[in-house]
């Protein structure tokens, strides 16, 4: 049995021998959300560019195209594989030629390591269509791959398209990275309709909540469902819906976000807050259900289930505006870590009145807070009347520079706050209560 | 624009724009359907379907008006496609027609393989 090792050495041989163009680096997420930090959108693109750029100068029409593409006629016209198997370059070829190439192939009792690699070619000299093709032309790849061929799922223009999209409110740099992954994982047939779905998506933040569903563990049967439901909606439809705060809040200004429906349902609306930023899906059960904001109970499906989270700690759920008990709700949070990807253990946190110092341990708390959210790692916060006194969950959901992007779930409202706060324990208002009492420590899993 | 004369490989057909086909209109001036998406354009819609997992019993489906519950994207996309192509009821009628030419052609090939 030929094994990829052989194929690998005689691509060696090849390369040794001149016949054969160095392997391009690889262009892994990673790599591309580096340049996209370091150097931006634009950047990253006119870097991608290039390699397209190089791409379409060997389009048929150039002056060096007709001969190649002579020779590329012939070997159709004669079914001769081990022409099509000797062309290194198949950018000059048609998407016609080229899928009659790939059928030549694929029709031998036996496809050897020398046709997977043309295949391979084939599929690579699509350049920035090939994620398109990969989608229209499914059933080839899937044959392609059925045979031998080592085809990546995952495309640098995916990569490029993905990363582009990153923003607050759409998706982070660990949710593309959990997307990325998981698409590794899924089984064949689930990343073809997945493909698929991608797409057939009416734009690129579309396809970003898409990745984001996936990151978050939901099936392909409710990503499609899900992709119905959103395909053709704007950008302010997708932010609105999606989401249940606002992560696009200026320095200084403030949005209506999710608020608790019950008088001690701080903890558990925490819970869905940070399960809907992470998962669209379950965002948008809870948005088409009613307004997030507001405590009149007008939403019946975010409200029950606050309760009976609460329900689940043997915590009655009451009114607002009287008396409750609360809960804690570290295990809920655990509950969701497919979604999030992070487990959660509780730190207390002791502040010193008037004044915490620089260096202390409010002070450490929030630059580790400020840590995990430039992670992508949302934290849930507790604040108090006093030093150790948990009386209140807020989220905190992003960091820029040194102030952290707070929902509030008393007041709804989510709103910057800057380190100074917490050092000052002045933190009321815009929150409920002035104290940092604690927060989650994120795990990731 | 497609030669009558000439017969198109698979290959070709699945690259075919089926967007641009059935922007040209759905009938002729006779009001029949339009030689050119009967013949060369319902077998590229069956190929690009085939190519995409859509199967011609949701091809069927769809022609006969009653989708049951989620429709595949690449279908979806062909069926608006053809109602904006559509002028009139009678060009609907004749599209979804067609839709049962292509499901046929599906059917066949799933057979065949």
């Amino acid at each position: 049995m030929t094994t990829r090792t052989k194929l690998k050495r005689e691509e060696d041989v090849e390369r040794e021998d001149g016949r054969r163009e160095p392997a391009p680096p690889p262009a892994p997420v990673s790599q591309m959300l580096e340049l996209q930090r370091t150097m931006g959108n634009q950047a990253a693109m006119a870097l991608m560019a290039r390699s397209v750029r190089a791409t379409l100068a060997r389009e048929p029409g150039t002056a060096e195209a007709p001969q190649a593409n002579a020779s590329i006629s012939q070997a159709i016209a004669d079914r001769d594989i081990g022409a099509i198997k000797a062309i290194d370059d198949f950018t000059p070829a048609s998407d016609p030629q080229r899928l009659e190439m790939i059928a030549i192939l694929l029709d031998q009792f036996w496809v050897g390591p020398r046709d997977e690699a043309a295949l391979e070619r084939i599929w690579a000299s699509f350049g920035e269509r090939l994620p398109a093709m990969m989608a229209t032309h499914a059933r080839v790849w899937w044959d392609c791959v059925d045979r031998g061929a080592e085809l990546p799922r995952w495309t640098r223009y995916d990569n490029l398209n993905l990363t582009c999209e990153i923003s607050p409110g759409v998706i982070n740099d660990r949710q593309v990275r959990r997307a990325v992954a998981r698409i590794d994982e899924i089984p064949e047939n689930e990343y073809l309709q997945f493909r698929q779905l991608m797409y057939y998506a009416g734009s690129g933040a579309e396809v970003a909540f898409l990745c984001k569903a996936l990151a978050a563990e939901r099936t392909i049967g409710d990503i499609a469902t899900f992709a119905n439901t959103i395909r053709g909606k704007d950008r302010p439809w997708l932010l609105a819906n999606l989401n249940v705060a606002d992560e696009n809040v200026a320095q200084g200004g403030s949005a209506s976000g999710i608020q608790q429906q019950w008088q001690m349902a701080c903890g558990p609306t925490s819970v869905q807050t940070i399960r809907a930023q992470n998962d669209p899906i379950y965002a948008l059960s809870l948005t088409a259900a009613g307004p997030v904001s507001g405590a009149s109970w007008a939403n019946l499906p975010m409200t029950v289930e606050q309760g009976a989270i609460l329900i689940g700690h043997g915590s009655m759920p009451t009114p607002i505006g009287t008396s409750g008990q609360g809960a804690w709700v570290e295990s809920d949070l655990n509950a969701i870590s497919s979604t999030t990807g992070v487990t959660y253990t509780f730190q207390l946190i002791t502040a010193i009145a008037p004044v915490n110092p620089a260096g202390g341990e409010v002070d450490k708390a929030v630059t580790s807070i400020i840590g995990f959210l430039n992670q992508g790692i949302q934290v849930p916060i507790l604040i108090g009347g006093g030093p150790q006194v948990t009386a209140h969950y807020v989220m905190g959901l992003r960091a820029q520079g040194d102030s952290i992007l707070i929902n509030d779930p008393g007041s709804g409202t989510t709103t910057w706050v800057a380190r100074q706060a917490f050092l000052t324990n002045t933190l009321a208002p815009p929150l409920s209560w002035p104290f940092l009492a604690g927060y989650d420590q994120p795990s990731p899993k | 624009m497609i030669d009558d004369e000439r017969s198109y490989s698979d290959a070709e057909l699945s690259t075919l724009d089926l967007g641009a086909l059935l922007a040209g209109g759905i009938t002729g001036p006779d009001g029949r359907m339009r030689p050119d998406l009967q013949g060369v354009g319902s077998a590229a819609a069956a190929i690009q379907l085939d190519n995409q997992f859509v199967t011609g019993a949701q091809v069927a489906q769809v022609a006969g008006g009653e989708p049951s519950g989620f429709v595949a994207p690449p279908l979806d996309m062909l069926v608006k496609a053809g109602h904006a192509a559509a002028k009139s009821d009678a060009e609907l009628a004749v599209f979804n027609q067609w839709l049962g030419m292509v499901a046929g052609q599906l059917i066949l090939r799933e057979r065949a393989r």
